[in-house]
């Protein structure tokens, strides 16, 4: 039977005969980081053009938060229920992600103060998504 | 570890989609098995061995027995 790639299993290549429950799991998971991106997008966008004001600004505020802990929690679903290898291939690249996000958030704070250049509070994210993504793509490679 | 997964299924005629349905795992863990670039945990070597009908001994052993 044939199934429809999600875009993290294209981008992950791991959706190579994935169970269904793995593939299932996936597809929720996929869903609920959109929703997450897509109304902290919303969000963003919101308060930056300042079209909402007094309570409502909090609550447009904790909404992209409150997706963010539904995708936490059903990733966790997927990564507990998840083939043993690909919980291995998981594991390892939320160790690479984790791993770059503390050395780099520590390291760019160093930097600021050394220099004085002023980073995003988020800035340590990108390098750790990046090395969440080169490290899935590197262990499904490897086990191919 | 070495292991005789992929004899065992040419044996049966077994595709790698119909072990992985066997054993409850995606096609990938089961190329990774055979091809030795994965070592299976405990409750998966047992399943495997159930499947084939042998015990595990006889389907994994360590890359060197001089211990």
């Amino acid at each position: 039977m044939e199934h429809r790639q999600t875009l993290w299993g294209a981008l992950t290549c791991a959706d190579q005969g994935l169970t269904d429950r793995d593939r299932r799991n996936q597809w929720v998971a996929t869903g609920w980081s959109f929703a997450w991106m897509l109304t902290f997008l919303a969000a963003t966008l919101l308060i930056e053009k300042e079209l909402v004001s007094g309570n409502a600004l909090w609550g447009v505020a904790l909404v992209p938060t409150i997706v963010g802990v539904g995708a936490i929690l059903v990733y966790r679903r997927f990564l507990v229920q998840a083939d043993e290898l690909q919980r291995k291939i998981q594991l390892g690249a939320l160790a690479s992600g984790f791993g770059v996000a503390l050395v780099g958030s520590f390291g760019l704070e160093l930097i600021e103060e050394a220099g004085g250049f002023g980073f995003a509070l988020s800035a340590p994210m990108i390098p750790a998504i990046l090395a969440y993504v080169i490290a899935i793509l590197v262990s499904v490679r490897r086990f191919s | 570890m070495k292991n005789r997964l992929k004899v065992l299924r040419a044996e049966r005629d077994w595709t790698q989609a119909r072990l992985a349905t066997e054993l409850d795992v995606s096609r990938q863990t089961v190329n990774a098995l055979e091809t030795g670039r994965y070592d299976p945990s405990l409750p998966l070597a047992f399943k495997i061995a159930d499947a084939f009908g042998y015990p595990i001994e006889e389907i994994f052993r360590p890359d060197r027995e001089d211990g």
